[in-house]
This record gives C-alpha cells, sequence and structure tokens, in this order.
C-alpha cells in the first residue's frame, strides 16, 4: 500500500478550512433545538393533555427512524414549505437561493431535539419536590422558581446526557455531504474524487474529527467538573 | 443485517476478554476513544475503499469481488466492539465479588462459576444497554447504502430512481413506516428480556425475608 503522504499533507489544511462549516452546522442545530427541547420536556413532565401524546408520538418516530433518512424526507419536503412560507410572507427571494445548509440544520435538530428534551426530562424529575416547594414558600412565583431554583438543577443534573448529545451532533454533520452541503466529509469526497485518492481523504477527515471531537470530549469534561460543584448543593464544594 | 449481529456477538467476547486484563487496558481505552470520536459513515468508507488495497498490497489477497455486506460487518464490528466491551465492563462492575467467591467455595471451578453464576447476573445489568447498542445499530445499518449496498433504503433508492424520483416522498415514509415499528418491537422485546431476567420474588418469599429483616 503506498499511502501518499504528501497528499494528507496537502489535503489536511484544506479539510480544516471547512470546519467552521461543520461547526455552524452545530451551532445554529443547537440553538434550534434546546428551546424547543426544554419545552417538549416541560409538556412532558408537567403532563399537558393532548400535547403530551404528540410530543411523545414524536418521541417514538424520531427514535425509530434512521437519520439518514430524516435528512432525505427534509430535503424532499422542505423546499415545499419554505417556498409556501416565503410566498405568504411575500418575499421576494426563491426557494433556490436556500442554501442546502439549512436542510442538514433542520435534519439534525431533529435528533437532538429529542435527545436534549430526554435528557431535560430525565433531569427535571431527579430535582426534589421540596425544591419547588421550598421556592413558593420564599414568595418567588411560578416562573422564577422554575427559572432560577429547578432549572439550574435539572440542567446539571442533565449535563453529562447533553454533552454525549453533542458529540453525536457533530458526528451527525458527516451526513449532511447528502444534500450537498460541501463540510469536511463533503470536502473529503471531492478533493479524493478529483484525485482518485479515495483511501488517503478518508485518513485525513478520520484524524480531523478525532482531533475536533476529542476537542470537545475535553472542553465537556471540564464544564462537567464544573457545574459538578454544585451537585451536592455546594456543601462538599469547600473539602 | 444478521450478518452485521452475528459479528456483533464475536466482538463482544474478543473486547470481554480485553477488558479483564489489565494489560491491554490502555490499548482498549485508546481503540474506545477513537471510535467514540469518529462517525460511522467516516469509518465504513475508510473500511471500504481502504481495506482491500491493504489486504492487497502487503497479504496479496484480492478482496475486489466481494460482497460488499462483507465490509458493513467489520466497520459496525469496530463501532460495536467498543461500546459493547464498555457495555460488558459496566456489567462485570455491577455484579459483587462475592458472588464468585460464593461460586468457588460450593466447589465450582472458575469457567463454572462465570458461566453459571456470574454470567447470568451480567446479562441482567448488561440488557437495557444491549437493547440500546441494537436499536442504535438498526439504525446506522440505513448508512450501508451509501456504499452500495442495497438494504431497505438502498432497494428503496432504486425503485424510486426508477420511477426518476417522482414517489420520492412517498417511498421515504414507507421507509418510516418500515424503520418505526421494527424499532418498536424491538424495544419492547428487549424490554421484555429485561424483565424477565430480573428476579422476581413470589409473595411467600417476601414476607419471610422481611420477617427475618424486622
Amino acid at each position: 500500500m503506498n499511502i501518499d503522504f504528501d497528499f494528507i499533507v496537502r489535503l489536511f489544511p484544506d479539510v480544516f478550512s471547512y470546519l467552521p462549516i461543520t461547526l455552524k452546522i452545530v451551532l445554529y442545530a443547537l440553538l434550534v433545538s434546546f428551546p424547543v427541547g426544554v419545552i417538549m420536556a416541560l409538556i412532558n413532565v408537567k403532563k399537558i393533555k393532548g400535547l403530551s401524546q404528540i410530543v411523545r408520538v414524536y418521541i417514538s418516530l424520531i427514535r425509530g427512524t434512521p437519520l439518514i433518512l430524516h435528512i432525505y424526507v427534509i430535503y424532499t419536503i422542505g423546499p415545499f414549505f419554505i417556498e409556501k412560507v416565503f410566498k405568504t410572507l411575500h418575499f421576494k427571494k426563491s426557494v433556490y437561493d436556500v442554501d442546502n445548509i439549512v436542510y442538514a440544520i433542520i435534519a439534525l435538530s431533529l435528533t437532538t431535539t429529542v435527545s436534549i428534551s430526554e435528557a431535560i426530562r430525565a433531569g427535571l424529575l431527579s430535582v426534589d419536590k421540596g425544591q419547588e416547594e421550598a421556592g413558593y414558600s420564599v414568595g418567588l412565583s411560578k416562573l422564577q422558581t422554575f427559572l432560577r431554583i429547578v432549572f439550574p438543577q435539572a440542567l446539571v443534573a442533565a449535563f453529562p446526557v447533553i454533552g454525549n448529545t453533542i458529540v453525536e451532533l457533530i458526528k451527525g454533520t458527516s451526513l449532511s455531504f447528502l444534500v450537498s452541503v460541501t463540510e469536511i466529509t463533503g470536502r473529503a469526497k471531492i478533493v479524493g474524487g478529483v484525485e482518485l485518492r479515495y483511501f488517503e481523504a478518508y485518513l485525513t477527515i478520520f484524524f480531523v474529527y478525532i482531533i475536533l471531537i476529542g476537542t470537545v470530549e475535553l472542553i465537556i469534561k471540564a464544564l462537567e467538573k464544573r457545574t459538578g460543584r454544585y451537585r451536592y448543593g455546594g456543601q462538599y464544594a469547600k473539602s | 443485517m444478521q450478518r452485521v449481529l452475528r459479528s456483533i456477538i464475536g466482538a463482544i467476547v474478543a473486547k470481554g476478554k480485553m477488558s479483564k486484563h489489565k494489560l491491554l487496558r490502555a490499548l482498549a481505552s485508546i481503540y474506545v476513544s477513537i471510535t467514540r470520536c469518529t462517525p460511522s459513515i467516516v469509518l465504513l468508507f475508510l473500511v471500504f475503499y481502504g481495506l482491500p488495497a491493504v489486504l492487497y498490497d502487503s497479504f496479496g489477497i484480492d478482496i475486489n469481488g466481494i460482497d460488499t455486506v462483507f465490509f458493513v460487518c467489520i466497520t459496525f464490528s469496530i463501532f460495536l466492539g467498543a461500546s459493547s466491551s464498555e457495555i460488558i465492563r459496566g456489567a462485570y462492575e455491577a455484579v459483587s465479588k462475592g458472588q464468585f467467591e460464593a461460586g468457588l467455595s460450593v466447589g465450582l471451578s472458575e469457567f463454572q462459576t462465570f458461566i453459571r453464576i456470574i454470567l447470568p447476573q451480567m446479562l441482567k445489568f448488561a440488557m437495557p444497554n444491549i437493547g440500546n447498542m441494537v436499536i442504535f445499530m438498526f439504525k446506522e445499518g440505513a448508512l450501508c447504502y451509501t456504499i452500495g449496498l442495497r438494504d431497505v433504503l438502498g432497494e428503496a433508492y432504486f425503485l424510486s430512481s426508477k420511477e426518476f424520483n417522482a414517489y420520492s416522498l412517498s417511498m421515504y415514509i414507507a421507509l418510516t413506516f418500515i424503520y418505526w415499528p421494527i424499532t418498536i418491537i424491538l424495544e419492547r422485546a428487549f424490554g421484555y428480556f429485561e424483565w424477565k431476567l430480573t428476579p422476581k420474588l413470589s409473595n411467600e418469599e417476601l414476607t419471610t425475608k422481611l420477617g427475618e429483616e424486622a
């Protein structure tokens, strides 16, 4: 096997320059899915009639189908919806101006929403009921109690799972080349195809992904330690 | 799909051994973290394009004509080897050491103790995770269409391109209703196994036990 190391060295910075696009997908998908996930978790925990059944079916549906299918479905029906929205709002843009990255973001946020809502739901359930009552007893309103007392504790409990979700999301972005978004994997596929060196191209992005996700995991671990300080009500923080 | 599943079992055994040896632990943890850090599609492409070349150049084995399923099996074995080793390690640690010693003390050999005492208990702890893993695998299996394997998704894609992609949406909906029920069935089945494996006490046993404690 004669691996062309020059090619790898040459390709590495080239692929690395497409890192912002991957990160952009991750960032937007998180921005979309985090609030929606929190709302879905709340609906599930509070057992709001009607809505909670819909949310449960949605969660089951998304968990029961592969990501690749979500991406294709969004890519197929997305343009119709966007065109309709544009028409009703009287935008002058056409669907063809919409970047493909939008479909990748939507498809990835479907899955991420579900995992985040499940994580937060477990976090909310792990917070003791007494905390909420304590909040009311000192005169906080319902919203204040939730935002200041219950939610921060739930977030700390859910943090490790959310970290896993982010890692899964980054891994998922590699599929967005299927809707012709040129991110890391897409770029490697193009260059590998041009020079007929698929193996080297994929070897390069293999390393890029290891560096990227390894860094993200280290950051998450550090944050986990930081947030974990408040886990026991601060009583162990001093020791 | 079944072939893939079969290869998981091989990986489980290999990795289970691996995590017990302390010398290999460092190597194993590097392997686990690397597979955690790679998207499955990248590994799939790497195996698909790299393996034939490596095998041909270093061993002179020509596997160009081989079925694509082979590559899919290898990729997912690499992946699931990592996750199943973690599951098995967790389950092994969850079973208390006293169980092993108790087995030895009544005269069972080490192997017998493992098979009859430790393994059933390990299974109970590992079942939910194994279920998750199989479902995850089942969904990731859809990726193998990207290297040209005609599985459910590949076949559907082939059929829809015969019709010039006119019915692609209905094809995707049909696929949803293939994947969704199967996942639900798998979830239920593993839930049932888990319930079966949990030791249940009858009412009499429970009262005597409570009486002893009181």
